[in-house]
């Protein structure tokens, strides 16, 4: 490693610690390993800008957010709710299975966990403290299932990694179904046992004759999955296409159906994505700066000779990666991890034979669960800074429901197949 | 500071107007290829266009430092003083690196004047220009974050 590389990632390091915006940090640290190395300072702008123009698939982003921004401005998340409610809630816990079956459904029309967080998430919190449940635990739980946000199709992480690692998107959208819903009855269990060891109540049944009503009033935003996914696999639309379809159809069931979209909300709408986006965004173009140095030094390749002289299994080194992942999700933001260590590794795995798809799957999955670890994860958060619950109720009651999900984890890295049976049977991958 | 206020209103118009079109662009290129039955041959490079202006625009003239995803874990245990002069020093020190960057920055933007978009026979240059102008804007944002940092010290 040269000494511009080492300057790099100080340089990084100190600017992060500064709380100078990740996205300025990456750039930064990229400059000064070209002004270091007497290379044109040029070559950022070559780098960010040029891959960026040939990422199309990126322009799936901003889409799948609107969408989702679309979905919570009106009765939507409601309707939803309604629906889970009248199908789950007489379980032990009720409320809080509802609030893992809303995330199911939600997740499959949205690829981000906050914005499952965020709309279904917020109508279960109030329901649940309406209901006498200890509000930390209605957070833990919702901040919980909001992790199904990444996993279940469509994924925002997972187009990241797509690009990055090279690999089919409609692969690793499928790998993500049989390990999402491994979570939801994971998770259905941690809070049956809850429930029961604490009496948590038991919601009554609906109104006789109200059944059929509830559901029809759901059947139009379950539309949305099915032209999403749909549209994807039947090979009618790219994924990029497939999310500005979907994101019409919310918007005329928003806008003309249930008529709770006039202009002032349209425009809020917008701003949001446009902001939401460009957050993202803007730290891929820095991830798109560093990956460039990383590649001239060749860390990346030097890296996968050491791990492959070491004659480690594969099955080792996918759990010293998840251990030190889980870690690292406690103190580094999600879309860093993603984008910056991510592409590191990506040769080790290919030396080891490891499949990139079934790779790309765990690694969100790791990094999803790091969303919900204190102190550092941001849905417990963004949930601590709309609902006024203390993050430290939340914290109390989290650690049941990150222990499943760890433990998930691992039997994605025991059981390979979990995730690689359903692009296999469909012909995506050999 | 009135006339910032209106400028700063007006480029989130712009914002929101750009995922507009960039919505507006993929629906037309779709509904061409089903409705019209040839595929449309500009929409895929307009929507690659809006989409780069949506993230440099919405970066330079519409986030504001508080926006951004930051690490705030050792930054919130330091004590006030030290975080405020650890601050400026990594906002300074990033805006210096921006400004160093800028005029190489620009003038690669610029050296494509001769290139053009396969399709629509656009400027390359000018599509880039967005970038140039985020960088000077991160920059600048950077020197007022200081500013503030350092009247509230």
């Amino acid at each position: 490693m040269s000494g511009p590389f080492l300057l790099l990632v100080a340089l990084f390091l100190a600017l992060a610690i500064a709380r100078v915006p990740m996205a300025f940090a990456m750039i930064c640290a990229a400059i000064a390993y070209l002004v270091a190395g007497g290379k044109d300072v040029g070559l950022v702008a070559d780098q960010v800008l040029n891959t960026l123009y040939a990422s199309y698939v990126l322009i799936a982003i901003p889409l799948f957010m609107l969408a989702a921004n679309l979905m919570n401005v009106g009765s939507m998340s409601d309707r939803l709710f309604d629906a889970c409610h009248a199908f789950v809630g007489r379980m032990k816990g009720g409320l809080a299975q509802v609030d893992v079956l809303v995330s199911v459904v939600f997740s499959s029309m949205s690829g981000s966990a906050v914005a499952d967080a965020a709309g279904p998430g917020l109508v279960t919190i109030r329901a649940m403290e309406k209901a006498g449940y200890p509000r930390g635990f209605a957070a833990a739980i919702v901040a919980a299932s909001s992790t199904l946000g990444p996993i279940i199709p469509p994924s925002i992480p997972m187009v990241l990694y797509a690009l990055m690692a090279n690999a089919s998107l409609g692969a690793l959208f499928l790998g993500g179904v049989v390990p999402g819903l491994l979570m939801a009855a994971a998770m259905m269990i941690v809070v049956w046992i809850t429930a029961t060891r604490r009496d948590f109540p038991v919601e009554p049944p609906p109104a006789p004759g109200t059944r059929g009503r509830i559901f029809s009033r759901a059947v139009l935003p379950l539309g949305m999955p099915v032209i999403l996914l749909g549209g994807i696999y039947s090979g009618a639309f790219t994924p990029t296409e497939a999310s500005a379809v979907a994101a019409l159809y919310t918007m005329l069931l928003a806008g003309l159906v249930y008529r709770e979209l006039g202009a002032r909300e349209l425009y809020g709408v917008l701003l949001t994505t446009a902001k939401q986006s460009a957050v993202i965004l803007l730290m891929i173009c820095g991830a798109f700066a560093i990956n460039y140095c990383v590649a001239a030094e060749q860390v990346d390749k030097a890296l996968a000779r050491w791990i492959g002289g070491l004659g480690l299994a594969p099955i080792a080194f996918l759990v010293t990666v998840n251990v030190l992942f889980l870690l690292l999700g406690a103190l580094l933001d999600a879309t860093t991890l993603l984008l910056v260590l991510v592409p590191v590794l990506l040769p080790t795995v290919a030396a080891l034979g490891i499949d990139p798809v079934y790779f790309g799957v765990v690694i969100i999955f790791n990094i999803t669960i790091g969303l919900t670890i204190p102190p550092h994860g941001l849905l417990l958060f963004v949930l601590a800074a709309i609902t006024n619950i203390p993050l430290r109720e939340i914290f109390r009651e989290s650690w049941g429901l990150v222990a499943a999900l760890v433990a998930c984890l691992f039997l994605l890295v025991a059981l390979p197949d979990l995730v690689l049976w359903l692009p296999r049977v469909l012909g995506y991958i050999r | 500071m009135k006339w910032l206020r209106s400028a700063e209103r007006a480029a989130a118009i712009v914002a929101a107007a750009l995922v507009a079109a960039l919505f507006l662009v993929l629906l037309a290129g779709v509904a061409g290829r089903y409705v019209l039955g040839r595929p449309l041959a500009w929409s895929d490079e307009l929507a690659v266009v809006l989409f780069i202006w949506l993230v440099f625009w919405t970066g330079a003239f519409v986030l504001s430092m508080r926006e951004h995803v930051a690490f705030d874990v050792v930054y919130e245990l330091l004590p006030p003083r030290l975080r405020a002069v650890l601050g400026m020093a990594g906002a300074l020190c990033a805006a210096a690196l921006l400004f160093w960057a800028l005029p190489k920055i620009a003038d690669y933007v610029a050296f494509l004047w001769r290139e053009r978009t396969p399709v629509l026979q656009w400027r390359q240059d000018f599509l880039y220009a967005c970038f140039p102008a985020f960088v000077a804007m991160a920059g600048l944002r950077l020197l007022a974050y200081t500013a503030a940092l350092f009247r509230s010290r």
